[in-house]
């Protein structure tokens, strides 16, 4: 199974993206993430509220979508099964965040995960680091994945989804 | 009868290069943090060999080199200095690892 990943800054050389186990990492600016609908082209956007989240969800452009602060707003999370659109949870706001915020992110997150496998909704984890030291390999992702609820195949296909879109 | 213990051995990168006596006691207690204390005692994680400044092996008791996996992957600095640590493989000899590090470093 090929593994995909997206990060919040320059793509890291080929060489080190396969050996931290992808078959390719997106930087940001292949795939941007942008708050808000300002962007035409290929993008990720992040909100934290349900229509704009819904409105991006139905645009082209739009790959998927990042809840802000990981709350859980269902509809929007329907939305996404619907569209057959990615919810992207990103790792980056449980390692490289101080203590406080990340007990609180894992929470969320758990929540946020078992409700869009309840309702069928295509999950993608990725790390959306923005420094060489908040990237992780392929092998922690999966265990990342596990930690938030998924099982091994679950947890696999987060880290694959990436590839049917491309 | 006595039973042989069993391991797992898990091939760490680091985002930078590290000196291998200081690392070791500053790593095992950034492990220890994330993975808790009692967790961290049954798991037992040990830096047993270096192949280049960044580049090394963790053993730990073979059902919990996940937890050591997870923990690894929430340390973000060490000494005060920023890094990141990213696990390439696990097995469960250190030779296959050998080989493996081997091909990295080339």
């Amino acid at each position: 199974m090929d593994y995909f990943d997206i990060v919040n800054m320059e793509v890291p050389e080929k060489k080190m993206g396969n050996l931290l186990g992808y078959k390719k990492i997106l930087g940001k600016k292949e795939l941007p993430v942008v708050d808000g609908l300002s962007s035409n082209n290929k993008c990720i956007v992040r909100g934290g509220e349900s229509g704009i989240l819904d409105r991006a969800l139905r645009r082209n452009n739009v790959i998927g979508i990042i809840i802000k602060d990981n709350e859980l707003i269902r509809m929007s999370v329907e939305e996404v099964k619907e569209t057959d659109k990615l919810l992207f949870l990103s790792v980056h706001d449980l390692t490289c965040v101080d203590t406080r915020t990340r007990l609180r992110n894992l929470y969320r997150m758990r929540g946020l995960l078992s409700f869009a496998t309840h309702s069928k909704a295509k999950v993608s984890l990725i790390s959306l680091a923005e420094d060489e030291s908040c990237l992780l390999s392929s092998i922690q992702m999966i265990e990342m994945a596990k930690f938030l609820g998924a099982n091994e195949e679950q947890a696999k296909k987060m880290i694959n989804n990436l590839g049917e879109i491309q | 009868m006595i039973l042989k213990r069993k391991y797992r051995y898990v091939l760490i990168l680091t985002s930078r290069d590290i000196d291998a006596s200081a690392f070791s006691n500053s790593i095992s207690n950034e492990i220890m943090k994330f993975m808790g204390e009692l967790a961290y005692s049954e798991a037992n994680p040990r830096i047993v060999a270096q192949y280049t400044p960044r580049l090394f092996v963790i053993k730990s008791k073979r059902g919990f080199e996940d937890r050591v996996i997870l923990a690894s992957s929430f340390v973000r600095q060490i000494n005060g200095t920023k890094i990141g640590l990213y696990t390439l493989k696990t097995s469960g000899t250190i030779k296959s690892l050998m080989i493996y590090a081997k091909q990295v470093k080339d």
